[in-house]
């Protein structure tokens, strides 16, 4: 009977991190509150203060800050210290009351969308402890590893001693926070990827950076709506395939999904629900015109697949970097790789930057 | 007494006639349910089309609707030919290890071979190579490799001057799992999180069928099945006990060896292009064994047959249930297979203590 036992173990083992990646991609009704909760009681705040200042004044900080780094940032330290905005209360994912009464110092941003927001922010010297996954920035290589998102080594996250410690899923949160530690839980974003704009808001006001946190985010929405003005007038719409790996592909509710909609591109996986694995038949059967996958011969070499537009076109690219699986500042650069993929020549000249 | 005994053997030869009929009835069913198979997708074909197409391309006449062409072709025949064999694999290797080691838990993964497929699947999708070489798919090579080398390290363990002990064998192929298992959680834990593509393969999906997986699985499935079928008379002696079968003049050593190595290989060769397919193996010949009888001259081909055809309808589940978007069929077998053996069982009890 032993090795029934141990089998069982095993196949409970597998079901339970299956499960797990289930309720991972669906949970997105959790999302909208974290979201009300931002903009009812901390960004309103945030908002009338800017009103409160004369807008000659913050254009030419705007233009200052381009030229000189150092200068700006005394700058915006005194306008912090005239708003003086701390303490202030955010509430978390799981509901709970997170009290700031100062800027922390000491960091672990267990997740990469935090991570590059912050670094985006210029604080990236604060962050002391990350997980085993991050790839970017480089600058982030140093920084110490505190484990994965199934072993994530509590007790390093104590030696660390931080002063705030930042997670995505609340698999550890009571642990954590049994520990004595200052924990935020935001879950990370499955859609509406206008969102992250409110997330780089967040940390820019627990950071004390709200300035540049405002310029990212007039940058990011920027170049959003460079794109959006861009795709208006394209009457065509490519039937676009996603594959993150055998063939697991986003559906239109997923951050990827919307960004095929914000490119007037249709998504071929537009019966699903989150993150699924589509059938064969069903690509061949909807033609896409262009693929994404992260192994190009793995779509040309099927010879399912040599009929379809996308292969016979010469159509099936991979992404050069993770910026579009990282719901961060850096998911912009993503938008922007894949609208030059679909519209190639089209679109060069509304794309301002880089 | 002569009278009686002619009568007796008379009515066991009707009866064993009645089960060729049964293999031959089953075989028929198999086929039509292949067909059926090939009808029903998630891509709907209307049938006048269908037949229409294999209309075509039996008398070699080009169809213009190409699309359909290749779904039923490239995709759905490799598909459903792949379930079927597999099934048949799975369901007659079962059926040996039951009748060789004595015991009704045996499955095909009992000494070894899922885990270490799995181990080798796991590395090739971990790490960082490509799992295209070439046009060849590294993926089913590596699970072989693995499935192979587990059996054969069980296999010289309880290997002893030019004899098999079953019992170190089953020890030894538990002992073997375990660690094949922890090493296979410890790259999932150790490797991205994004560890989707492992888990549909641990759970057994036939999503990337082709003809090609067809032959090199028939490659192994056949010879073995046909070893298999010629020693099955002495798995029936076996059922008496090692000494008495040696006693009885059979060479228990040779049909040992047999057995098991073509048992391996088949299990080896379905398991490395689908993942590993739980519950088929057991379920398909205690169900045999249930309505059939205990003569594994029969019991070896009816449940190969019946592996076969409950595959086929499962993976026929699997594909379409979820519209365009495919679950593992591991998922399928235990769920409708787990109920149905239930009531099996029951049904059985209620008749035999009636």
């Amino acid at each position: 009977m032993t090795f029934l036992s141990v089998r069982t173990l095993l196949y409970t083992l597998f079901s339970v991190i299956f499960i797990y990646f289930f309720v991972f991609c669906d949970n997105q009704e959790n999302q909208n509150d974290f979201s009300e909760n931002l903009n009812n009681s901390e960004l309103v705040n945030i908002q009338t203060q800017d009103k409160s200042e004369t807008q000659d004044e913050s254009e030419t900080q705007d233009e200052s800050e381009t030229q000189d780094e150092s200068e700006t940032q005394d700058k915006s330290e005194t306008q912090d210290e005239l708003i003086n905005s701390y303490p202030f209360e955010l509430i978390d994912s799981s509901g709970e009351t997170i009290k700031f009464t100062e800027s922390p110092n000491r960091i672990v941003a267990f997740d990469s969308a935090a991570l590059e927001t912050i670094f985006e922010l210029g604080e990236g010297e604060k962050i002391v402890g990350t997980h085993d996954f991050v790839a970017y920035p480089p600058e982030a290589e140093k920084i110490t590893r505190v484990g994965g998102a199934f072993n994530m080594n509590i007790e390093a996250i104590i030696g660390l001693n931080p002063d705030l410690v930042f997670i995505f899923s609340d698999q550890n949160l009571n642990d954590l926070r049994n520990a004595g530690l200052k924990v935020l839980y935001i879950e990370s974003l499955n859609n509406d990827f206008t969102k992250i704009s409110d997330e780089i808001k967040m940390w820019g006001r627990i950071l004390d950076a709200e300035l540049k946190a405002e310029d990212i985010i007039f940058d990011f929405e920027n170049r959003l709506k460079n794109i959006e003005k861009a795709v208006e007038n394209i009457n065509i719409k490519q039937s676009i395939f996603q594959d993150v790996g055998g063939l697991w592909t986003p559906g239109p509710n997923t951050l990827v999904g919307e960004v095929f909609d914000l490119l007037n591109s249709n998504n071929i996986a537009y019966d699903v629900d989150g993150y699924v694995q589509i059938s064969r038949e069903i690509i061949v059967d909807r033609n896409p015109d262009i693929i994404i996958t992260l192994d190009i011969e793995s779509i040309t070499k099927d010879p399912a697949f040599n009929d379809i537009n996308a292969v016979s076109n010469n159509r099936v690219y991979s992404l050069s970097s993770d910026a579009l699986s990282i719901g961060g500042p850096r998911f912009i650069e993503g938008i922007e790789e894949l609208a030059q993929l679909i519209y190639s020549e089209n679109i060069d000249s509304f794309l301002t930057t880089k | 007494m002569n009278k009686q005994i002619f009568i007796q053997r008379k009515k066991n030869y009707l009866y064993d006639n009645f089960k060729v009929y049964w293999i031959i009835f089953l075989s028929f069913s198999l086929l039509l349910i292949g067909c059926i198979a090939v009808c029903i997708g998630s891509v709907n074909i209307p049938i006048l089309e269908l037949i229409g197409i294999i209309y075509d391309k039996i008398f070699g006449y080009h169809n213009s609707n190409t699309n359909f062409d290749v779904i039923i072709f490239k995709i759905r025949i490799p598909r459903v030919l792949l379930a079927g064999i597999v099934g048949f694999a799975l369901a007659m290797s079962g059926a040996t290890y039951q009748g060789l080691f004595r015991n009704n838990l045996a499955d095909p993964y009992l000494i070894g071979v899922a885990s270490g497929a799995g181990l080798g699947a796991t590395i090739i999708i971990v790490s960082p190579l490509p799992i295209y070489f070439g046009i060849i798919n590294v993926l089913p090579f590596g699970a072989f490799l693995g499935a192979i080398s587990c059996v054969m390290l069980a296999y010289f363990i309880s290997y002893k001057s030019n004899s098999l002990t079953l019992t170190t064998l089953l020890l030894a192929g538990i002992a073997i799992s375990s660690i094949c298992g922890a090493i296979t959680a410890l790259l999932m834990i150790g490797s991205d999180p994004d560890i989707r593509p492992v888990l549909s393969w641990l759970f057994g999906s036939f999503t990337s069928a082709r003809m090609e997986h067809v032959i090199l699985v028939l490659i192994y499935v056949i010879p073995s099945f046909l070893i298999i079928l010629g020693f099955s008379r002495y798995i029936n002696i076996l059922q008496l006990g090692e000494d008495h079968a040696m006693l009885l003049g059979v060479n228990i050593e040779y049909v040992k060896k047999a057995l098991i190595v073509s048992a391996s290989l088949a299990t080896a060769g379905a398991v490395s292009f689908c993942g590993l397919i739980g519950f088929v193996g057991l379920i398909a010949p205690h169900m045999v064994r249930l309505i059939w009888g205990t003569d594994y001259r029969y019991l070896i081909p009816l449940s190969s047959l019946v592996g076969a055809i409950f595959l086929i309808l499962a993976d026929l589940i699997a594909r379409t249930i979820l519209g365009s978007s495919e679950l593992p069929v591991g998922l399928v077998t235990a769920f409708c297979g787990g109920p149905f053996f239930l009531f099996v069982l029951r049904y059985q009890m209620r008749y035999r203590f009636k």
